[in-house]
């Protein structure tokens, strides 16, 4: 068992690679991907305040204790399965314990091969082509260091399959369950591939367990969506106090498909979310959606890059935030259009309540437009809650703290009305409403 | 024990915002089932007694005081002034988007309810209620799901505010300035559904600043607003004197009797 001292230790890094590079899933074609990666990721170091990416959010207090490289499992026996399926009913669930899939509690029987769902090492043996082609296929170019320390070491993660013209019915939704007793290093990578004229919506939830110590998990998803095809993908983070999450989606859309995208931030300690969209076809959409509801210490970070490369396509993100006590927020959204993408529609808004003096919230929006013909806005307000909107209220007869939960609540709720998957949809609402009381 | 027979009793009511005294010893009584009118020119004080009444924290009160119903009001917070049976019609009812009117409408209910310690009422009998006090103010059904007061017009606004009172079945309804802003069809069906509402038991202070709006909600008293108090009181017929004259005569009256 190997623990690692962030930044310092990064020679025990190396080591850590080359002894295990052989054994991680996939062939000799993954095998170069992931050393490239990691030579990346060699280049890129972990990020620090110069970093103009992590400016708002320093990695250094991640570092300070010495972080455990192996995951453990002795705490897996005690987890009640059935608490996390009531969440939501209309799905067919699928758990990944500290990032392991754990088949039993699976239902994979559902799948066919329409629809294929493995583990990444199940994968590169039963489906090395598939897996070859994909893995590490897209997160290349993406210059973040634990993204790509991620590619080069992730031995956990799903293989998601959807084959040409399949329509999922059911919902999937992948439980991430962590639960620690050392400060831990967790690294999972989901491959999702829906390809063409395919339609598949996926929810990822994270909690920790109750009695779980605090880890730092480092999750990647890269996101293929085929010509014509349907994906929604939303995630609900809802981790302990003292949990730290850098979790990156990198999505390529291929002509005329539809990406939706939801990420509702309400647990955790400490989070980074990057999600980056190419659009690389034409007609494409894509909606990014986001809502935080942050309290005492904690700090979540939203960086979104859109990337227009191909005419006619529309993107649309709309990020929220309620922050309370000393939380810190950050909204960096960037919108590139390429000098092809005419008749781009792109539109970005972030929109934030602060309820304490001591909250802060950073907004940065960045628009870099090369084409002549498109229609681009964007938008960021912060602000505190409306006075004379509880007055309001309060005037009917309603208390001060109900008036101001029916405003939260008001103000949060348009961020999830938009999912697709009503049941999900519904917990959700019903989290959101138990946030204000 | 003479307040047990008064709605209100207001005595040398002086309250101001910041530095500004505006309401510079106030003094109202009303009775069970009565309707005073307000009068006065603008910047007389009018909507701030109405805003002081409603518990509005950004006026501070530094004198005099007010007994609603036998309660120390001035020592009520807003919502328990609602609570105890008084309603501000908003002059600029506020625009809350994402809370629909009903749930709005439906909580305010619930909260007055269980403070007079009664359950909320049954969705099926609070639908009814609903139903019923929309055609009073003959506001569309889709309105009421909604959310409150956004996109409204001006007269959607004032009838939502009457709509909201008919719900809430005030003791003491404040109207301040609900005359504003209508055209006269509007007009008409505000005061008619505030007519259906006047009964033995429930009062109303009617502030505005023209004659016209009594014609259709007739008082039983005008008095007249100047510089923070109340300098003239008469019957319904003062407020067509003032159409009449204007408020010039009022100013003259007051500057010769300084």
């Amino acid at each position: 068992m190997n623990t690692v001292s962030i930044p310092n230790d990064l020679q025990t890094i190396v080591d850590i690679f080359e002894s295990s590079i052989d054994k991680l899933p996939g062939t000799a074609t993954t095998k170069v991907n992931r050393r490239e990666a990691f030579n990346k990721f060699l280049d890129l170091g972990f990020p620090t305040k110069s970093n103009e990416e992590y400016k708002y959010s320093s990695t250094e207090k991640l570092f300070k204790d010495e972080l455990q490289w192996s995951p453990n499992k002795q705490n897996i026996l005690h987890i009640d399965y059935g608490f996390y399926r009531k969440n939501n009913t209309d799905a067919n669930h699928i758990f990944l314990v500290n990032g392991e899939l754990i088949h039993e509690e699976s239902e994979l029987t559902i799948l066919n091969e329409d629809c294929l769902i493995c583990d990444l090492k199940t994968a590169a043996i039963k489906h090395t082509t598939l897996f070859e082609k994909y893995y590490a296929a897209q997160i290349v170019n993406f210059k973040d260091a634990f993204a790509q320390l991620n590619t080069a070491l992730a031995s956990n993660g799903l293989f998601i399959y959807i084959a040409p013209n399949a329509q999922v019915q059911k919902p999937i939704q992948i439980n991430n369950i962590c639960t620690t007793d050392a400060y831990q290093f967790l690294q999972v990578h989901h491959v999702i591939v829906a390809e063409k004229f395919s339609n598949v919506s996926i929810v990822e939830t994270f909690f920790s367990e109750e009695n779980s110590e605090s880890y730092l998990l480092n999750t990647v998803a890269e996101v293929f969506v085929g010509q014509n095809a349907f994906v929604n993908y939303y995630k609900l983070q809802s981790e302990n106090d003292s949990a730290v999450q850098i979790n990156t989606t990198q999505v390529v859309q291929s002509q005329q498909s539809h990406f939706d995208t939801n990420t509702v931030t309400l647990g955790g300690k400490w989070l980074r979310n990057n999600l980056n969209i190419v659009l690389n076809g034409v007609q494409c959409v894509s909606h990014l959606n986001g809502l935080q509801l942050l309290n005492k210490q904690q700090h979540v970070d939203n960086h979104t890059l859109v990337d227009h490369q191909m005419p006619h396509c529309e993107s649309n993100q709309l990020y929220k935030g309620i922050l309370k006590d000393k939380s810190t927020g950050v909204f960096n959204g960037k919108i590139f259009v390429r000098k092809d993408a005419q008749k781009t529609n792109a539109y970005q808004s972030s929109k934030n309540m602060l309820l304490s003096d001591d909250a802060t919230m950073n907004t940065k929006p960045q628009l870099e437009i090369y084409a002549d013909d498109v229609k681009c806005s964007h938008g960021s307000s912060t602000g505190q809650i409306d006075e004379n909107a509880v007055f309001y209220l309060r005037a009917r007869g309603i208390s001060p703290d109900s008036a101001k939960a029916l405003l939260m609540y008001a103000f949060a709720i348009d961020v999830i009305q938009t999912i697709k998957i009503d049941s999900y949809k519904n917990y959700l609402d019903g989290l959101i409403e138990k946030c204000f009381q | 024990m003479q307040n047990i027979h008064l709605m209100i009793s207001i005595k040398n009511l002086k309250a101001g915002i910041e530095d500004k005294e505006i309401l510079k010893g106030f003094n109202l009584e009303v009775k069970p089932g009565e309707v005073h009118a307000i009068m006065g020119p603008n910047g007389s004080g009018k909507s701030t007694l109405a805003s002081v009444l409603a518990g509005k924290e950004d006026y501070n009160v530094t004198e005099g005081q007010v007994i609603f119903n036998g309660k120390d009001l001035l020592e009520m917070s807003a919502e328990d002034r609602a609570r105890e049976g008084l309603f501000l019609a908003f002059q600029y009812p506020v625009e809350i988007p994402g809370v629909s009117n009903i749930n709005f409408l439906k909580t305010a209910l619930a909260e007055i309810r269980n403070y007079k310690g009664l359950p909320p009422l049954e969705a099926k009998d609070f639908l009814k209620l609903v139903k019923e006090k929309q055609a009073m103010v003959e506001l569309q059904g889709s309105l009421a799901n909604r959310s409150v007061n956004e996109g409204f017009s001006g007269g959607e606004k004032k009838r939502n505010e009457i709509f909201q009172m008919a719900m809430l079945e005030p003791t003491l309804a404040i109207l301040d300035e609900t005359d504003s802003g209508l055209d006269i069809d509007a007009l008409r069906i505000v005061a008619n559904g505030v007519n259906q509402l006047r009964n033995k038991e429930r009062s109303f202070i009617v502030i505005t600043h023209y004659q016209r709006l009594l014609d259709y909600i007739v008082p039983d008293f005008v008095h007249v607003m100047y510089n923070g108090q109340i300098v003239k009181s008469g019957p319904k017929e003062l407020a067509l004197e003032l159409e009449e004259k204007g408020y010039d005569w009022i100013k003259k009256e007051m500057e010769a009797a300084v």
